[in-house]
């Protein structure tokens, strides 16, 4: 408890030592009439409730303006003082002050030392009782309350914890015979003119403390609603406000009371008015209930009596007595099903849910009839087999016993009975007309390899290839299926898998029938991928080409650069001569106008648009409609690529070839008439345009030695006839010297080749010893030896290719290199 | 009568119970010594005993009657007392004490008429002697005895730029609580009101125009019941346009009324303190943001700093222990932090002493002080105790070019601290130093297009 003196002595402040934060109770304007008038206040802050008493005085300090001087009582919400005792406190603390401090109602400057207040306090302590009760003021501005009399005061002050209060700042209350007139302290205390509680307190509602289990130990869930909102346990309710009590549980009939405590009674509260509780009394709830009627029909015959059973989740059968039950719907959360049966008649059995409730529930009897299938073989009786009945519902069947019922025992059934390890035969049943039981006879499988029962149809899976792979997500597929594939096939480019289509009835190769994989053509199929490949190109040629015209270009001529000139007719008097290449720039430097740049390019736009105009002749682009010298090289070389492609040896022969291809060219002029055809096809039938001049050399040269050697070792074979023949010694002689002279010829080329193939030999194997792993070494000795032909150069031709082909002979270990004695050691392939 | 007649004839008639009464009152015999006659009738014993006790109760009053009223009532209550004559001695010497005292009251008053407020007066010195006063003082008694706080009603104030209307000259009125900004507004608007021409302005939001009239509202015929400080922070801002009433153009000014709770902002913000109240930080911080506004505005701009003769000169110090010069200290190193605070647009500055009816010659017997003087007071007042803010603003004035004026200010002749009779003298010199700095705006057609 605390008591805090404040007030306006040029400005509002505590005068008590006290730190507590007051309110300002000043107003914008005051009516000076209201001078020396006092008022009583509530109001509360987080943890307490505040008393005050506001006498309206001027500040002499502050220029005698209007303000007032406050005494205030803080009592913690756990505590609580009687109404009669606030008001004798207030009165006596402010009597004190006031006979000090203010004379004329005027509050001049002051010291207190407050040992009076802090007796008072003390005096006042000993009769603080407990209280539950908390409330915490709004932010509207003060409303107030007119009182009549000390002894009606007295009561608001014995309840402050009004819910009326709670929307405002704080509640004054003023004599009733102030009100209206310009004394009024109101008139100089900040409140809403609006805010008039008189009345509106009722002091005769007094609070309980509201007690009940959210939960009862019976699992009944209890809610109270108090004026339509949910009210907790332990909250306050009062004696007039209206309570709706609802008690609740599962399968269980809801209970609601409603109405003020008092009008409820007794059966369902229990009041305390000393402790002053009410509390909500557990109560038991009835379970909700279903009564279930039965009528017992059968169509066959009247009859007198049939047994109900019935059956509950798990629990044991039970008879049903007078065709009558009643359950709880709590039970009803298990399946409930019930039958009829009086010997072999029996209903189907029926679930019965809370709908069927008040409703006659027929079980109509019906016969059954209980067939039993005995499985043999010819050595006895046979396990595991399984009994199937074509369109029968509700097939029961335990250990071959088959049960037909009503109308079903009249019919005829087609009955499969399977075994793994036997043939299947159906036949055809009839539980009225044929034997009961009834013996089967299975015929034992004969077996056709990997233990797959020979009954089995293997269904082939067919796959285009042009449309689809014989691959599902990354998984392959089988050859074969058992069944319709469950699975889908990935499909190639232009295509969708929709379907596999069924022929299973059609034999394909060794299987039964075959699956096929339908695939739906995708638009862009019909878009040749070529097509797409060149428009890709073409819009990434256009976008390099507008970044080419930024710069300022000519978008109508193309430049060949000296670079460009030298690197086609190196390329073109080189040994690669590929198609493709070929034609890319035929078409690109000698299917359009072309324009020949020989020194700068010329100036972007915004070059153009900041020169002087004096250079405008110093654009160095000259524009040529003649057809550059490489065009008519690069057709050369398309002839010469196309006649290797093709094997025109002939056309080979008839043709001139550069430095570097003099290799080639040799090759070609020593092969034989007689042999020309033979490697003409070896060179159409081979993929040789892949393959560069060297090599097609080679393979000239090997084809050609081969045709020889084989041709050598038939003259062999067919030599003792011939011998005697003088011309055909003559002619012998003749291919002898012939030979000779070849083999002369051979030897002279390979005796110079051989001197200039040591050098490069030496030369490159040098070279690899060294460790060096530049491509520029590997490429100049390349060039030096450009002429040549042989397995060096060979390689050298295949690791200068390209940076990556050489980032292969890079990457095998400089130790190896440099150890390397054959070609095999450092091939990179 | 003699005691012997008495006692000898008490059982006659002629010897009445007021004559036997009358005896033992002045001593001559005692009630004892007359039941001992053993002729003295017990009915004649009960009378003489009632008129014994009457008799020593008007003895008790009249020793308890020491002050006038008193006097005066026992001789309304015993007319015919034997008293009489020295009660009328009494009270003609208690009448004349309290004449004097009146009188001295009356002297007192009069020479300290702001030690009292309306309400007091009338209870010290009673109808007739107010009157009295107020014909001394040269006031309307009617206006002292209907004296009550004039209520002020407030406006909203502009939150974003769209707010603020172009054109205009903003006027911030500067000044701790109390100070005297709302009065001087009210003494200044009223003069505008009665001598100029005064309009509201036709814009699309409109701001201040209730609080303005309310300001003007407190005078009548030259004569204010003055506001008392607001309790919450108000600041407040009123467009309006103005001109000379021979004048065809006007001037669009706006005053923005800053409230004193902005110092106290600003000493928190220089100082790293806490001295807003919370339940007052929201409106301050509301107030801070469109002094912001303002200040960045594109609007020409005057301001007057209004400084308080009478706080500082009784060293008045608020709650927080602060006083007008630590407040206008922390608002110095706040315009001194800030380079750009006048450059935008400024005109003018002023310092205005208010209250400067207060400033008295340094010689105690000079009663008249002339303007000069009061002035040259004034200037010695500001640099003795706010010579800090003083340079500060000054050295930003010059820096940035803008004029810099030091005035002194009175509403005029205050009564009762809460009675004021209007002197145009002040108020006129600060609206024309206005209209002097403020341009008239020109009405054609392409300004009006700008400003539409």
């Amino acid at each position: 408890m605390k008591i805090v003196v404040h007030g306006t002595k040029l400005g509002h402040h505590t005068f008590t030592p006290e730190d507590v934060k007051m309110i300002d109770a000043r107003p914008d304007s005051n009516r000076i009439a209201a001078i020396g008038q006092e008022v009583y206040s509530i109001n509360f802050n987080e943890s307490s409730v505040i008393f005050s008493k506001y006498k309206i005085i001027r500040d002499v300090v502050g220029d005698k303006r209007t303000g007032n001087v406050a005494f205030s009582l803080i009592i913690p919400h756990s505590k609580k003082l009687s109404g009669e005792d606030v008001l004798s406190m207030l009165d006596k603390v402010s009597n004190d002050f006031c006979n000090k401090h203010i004379e004329n109602d005027n509050l001049d400057n002051f010291r207190e030392d407050w040992t009076v207040v802090s007796a008072i306090k003390n005096e006042y302590e000993r009769k603080l009782n407990i209280n539950d009760e908390e409330l915490k003021s709004g932010i509207a501005d003060p409303a107030f309350v007119y009182y009549d009399s000390t002894s009606t005061l007295q009561k608001y002050f014995d309840s402050p914890y009004q819910e009326e209060y709670s929307a405002y700042k704080q509640v004054f209350f003023v004599e009733k015979n102030l009100e209206g007139k310009s004394e009024n302290p109101l008139n100089a205390l900040r409140h809403d003119p609006n805010a008039n509680l008189t009345g509106k307190i009722d002091l005769e509602n007094p609070k309980y403390k509201l007690i009940y289990n959210q939960q009862t130990r019976a699992g009944v869930k209890i809610e109270v609603e108090v004026n339509r909102s949910f009210r907790y346990s332990k909250s306050k309710i009062k004696r007039k406000e209206d309570l709706e009590i609802i008690w609740s549980k599962q399968f269980y009939e809801t209970k609601v009371k409603s109405g003020k405590w008092y009008e409820i009674g007794s059966d369902f509260f229990e009041i305390n008015d000393i402790e002053k509780t009410i509390t909500v009394k557990e109560i038991d709830l009835l379970p909700v209930t279903f009564d279930f009627s039965f009528e017992i029909i059968d169509n066959s015959s009247p009859l007198t009596k049939a047994e109900i059973y019935y059956k509950i989740g798990y629990s044991p059968e039970n008879t049903i007595s007078d065709n009558k039950i009643r359950l709880t719907q709590e039970q009803l959360q298990n399946k409930f099903t019930v039958y009829a049966k009086n010997g072999n008649f029996k209903s189907r059995p029926r679930e019965i849910k809370e709908q069927d409730a008040n409703n006659i529930i027929k079980l109509i009897l019906l016969e059954h009839k209980k067939v039993k299938f005995h499985v043999k073989d010819e050595y006895g009786l046979v396990p595991n087999y399984s009994i199937q009945i074509s369109n029968k519902e509700n097939l029961s069947k335990d250990d071959g016993v088959v049960v037909f019922i009503g109308e079903e025992i009249d019919k005829k059934w087609q009955i499969i009975v399977s075994h793994i390890d036997y043939e299947t035969e159906p036949f055809n049943y009839c539980p009225a007309k044929d034997k009961n039981p009834e013996y089967v006879i299975l015929k034992k499988k004969t077996f056709s390899g990997q233990g797959q029962s020979h009954n089995r149809k293997k269904y082939y899976i067919k796959i285009e290839e042009r449309k689809g792979k014989r691959t599902y997500k990354g998984s392959s597929i089988n050859e074969y299926e058992y069944k319709h594939p469950q699975f889908k096939c990935d499909s190639k480019y232009g295509y969708k898998f929709e379907r596999w289509e069924s022929f299973e009835n059609k034999p394909y190769d060794n299987y039964d029938g075959y699956y096929e994989a339908i695939f739906k053509e995708l638009w862009y199929r019909k878009i040749p991928k070529l097509a797409l490949v060149f428009l890709f190109i073409a819009i990434v040629g256009s976008t390099a080409f507008l970044l080419i015209k930024s710069d300022g270009t000519d978008s109508k001529t193309n430049i060949v650069s000296p670079e460009i000139s030298n690197k086609i007719n190196s390329y073109v008097e080189g040994i690669e001569l590929n198609i493709d290449t070929l034609k890319e720039y035929k078409s690109k430097y000698c299917e359009s106008p072309i324009v020949t740049q020989n020194e700068v390019k010329e100036k972007s736009l915004w070059q153009k648009m900041w020169s002087d105009g004096s250079n405008d002749d110093s654009n160095s682009t000259n524009v040529s409609s003649e057809i550059p010298e490489f065009c008519s090289k690069i057709d050369n070389a398309i002839v010469i690529r196309n006649a290797i492609n093709l094997g025109k040896i002939d056309e080979l022969k008839a043709k001139v070839f550069s430095e570097s291809q003099q290799n080639f060219k040799t090759t070609i002029d020593s092969i034989d008439d007689k042999y020309k055809k033979q490697i003409g096809d070896t060179l159409n039938a081979q993929k040789v345009s892949l393959m560069n001049l060297n090599q097609v050399a080679d393979l000239i040269q090997k084809t050609q030695k081969d045709l020889r050697e084989k041709e050598t070792a038939i003259q062999k074979e067919e030599e003792p006839k011939k011998n005697t023949n003088k011309d055909k010694q003559n002619e012998q002689k003749i291919k002898d010297q012939q030979k000779n002279n070849n083999q002369n010829q051979q030897n002279s080329q390979t005796q110079k080749q051989q001197s200039s193939g040591n050098s490069l030999e030496k030369e490159f194997w040098e070279l690899v010893h060294s460790g060096n792993a530049e491509m520029k070494s590997y490429s100049n000795l390349l060039k030096k030896h450009k002429n040549k032909g042989g397995d060096i150069i060979a390689y050298l031709n295949k690791i200068c290719r390209n940076s990556a082909s050489f980032k292969k002979f890079k990457d095998i270990p400089e130790m190896d290199r440099k150890s390397a004695k054959t070609l095999t050691e450092i091939d990179i392939e | 009568m003699e005691k012997k007649s008495i006692l000898t004839n008490i059982s006659r008639p002629s010897i009445s119970a007021d004559i036997i009464a009358d005896a033992i009152r002045e001593g001559i015999l005692t009630f004892k010594e007359a039941q001992e006659t053993g002729e003295f009738h017990l009915t004649k014993q009960k009378l003489v005993k009632d008129l014994l006790a009457t008799h020593a109760k008007e003895d008790t009053d009249f020793n308890n009657a020491s002050s006038l009223p008193l006097l005066i009532e026992f001789i309304e209550k015993y007319p015919n007392s034997k008293y009489k004559d020295s009660i009328a001695v009494k009270i003609r010497e208690k009448e004349a004490v309290e004449r004097e005292k009146q009188r001295q009251k009356f002297e007192k008053i009069k020479n300290n008429i702001n030690d009292y407020k309306p309400d007091e007066i009338k209870n010290e010195l009673g109808d007739e002697l107010l009157r009295h006063l107020c014909r001394e003082l040269g006031i309307d008694y009617d206006v002292v005895n209907n004296y009550d706080e004039p209520e002020l009603k407030f406006n909203e104030i502009p939150q974003d730029t769209g707010d603020i209307p172009h054109g205009f000259t903003d006027v911030f009125f500067w000044g701790i609580p109390s100070s005297g900004k709302t009065c001087a507004l009210s003494a200044i608007l009223c003069t505008m009101k009665d001598n100029y021409t005064i309009t509201s302005p036709t814009i699309e939001k409109k701001f201040g125009a209730t609080y303005r009239d309310s300001l003007i509202n407190i005078f009548k015929n030259q004569t204010a019941y003055l506001p008392a400080a607001t309790q919450k922070d108000r600041t407040q801002y009123m467009p309006f346009l103005l001109k000379r009433r021979n004048e065809d153009k006007y001037r669009q000014i706006s005053f923005f009324e800053l409230s004193g709770e902005v110092f106290k902002y600003l000493h928190e913000l220089e100082n790293n303190s806490t001295i807003l109240d919370e339940i007052d930080r929201g409106y301050v911080e509301s107030a801070f943001k469109t002094l912001n506004l303002l200040l960045g505005s594109k609007n020409q701009k005057i301001h007057f700093f209004f400084i308080d003769y009478q706080q500082e000169t009784k060293g008045t110090r608020d709650k927080h222990n602060l006083t007008q010069e630590n407040y206008l200290n922390a608002a110095a190193t706040y315009f001194r932090d800030r380079d750009d605070i006048f450059k935008k647009k400024t005109d003018a500055v002023y310092v205005v002493v208010t209250k400067s009816d207060m400033i008295t010659s340094v010689d105690k017997n000079k009663n008249n002080i002339s303007g000069e003087e009061r002035t040259q007071l004034a200037s010695k007042f500001l640099s003795d105790n706010f010579g800090n803010f003083m340079d500060v603003i000054k050295h930003r004035c010059k820096k940035d070019s803008v004029d810099f004026n030091v005035k002194i200010f009175s509403i005029g002749d205050v009564f009762f601290k809460s009675i004021c009779k209007l002197n145009y003298y002040y108020t006129t010199n600060i609206v024309e130093d206005l209209l002097k700095k403020v341009k008239p705006v020109s009405e054609n057609r392409i300004t009006k297009w700008f400003n539409s």
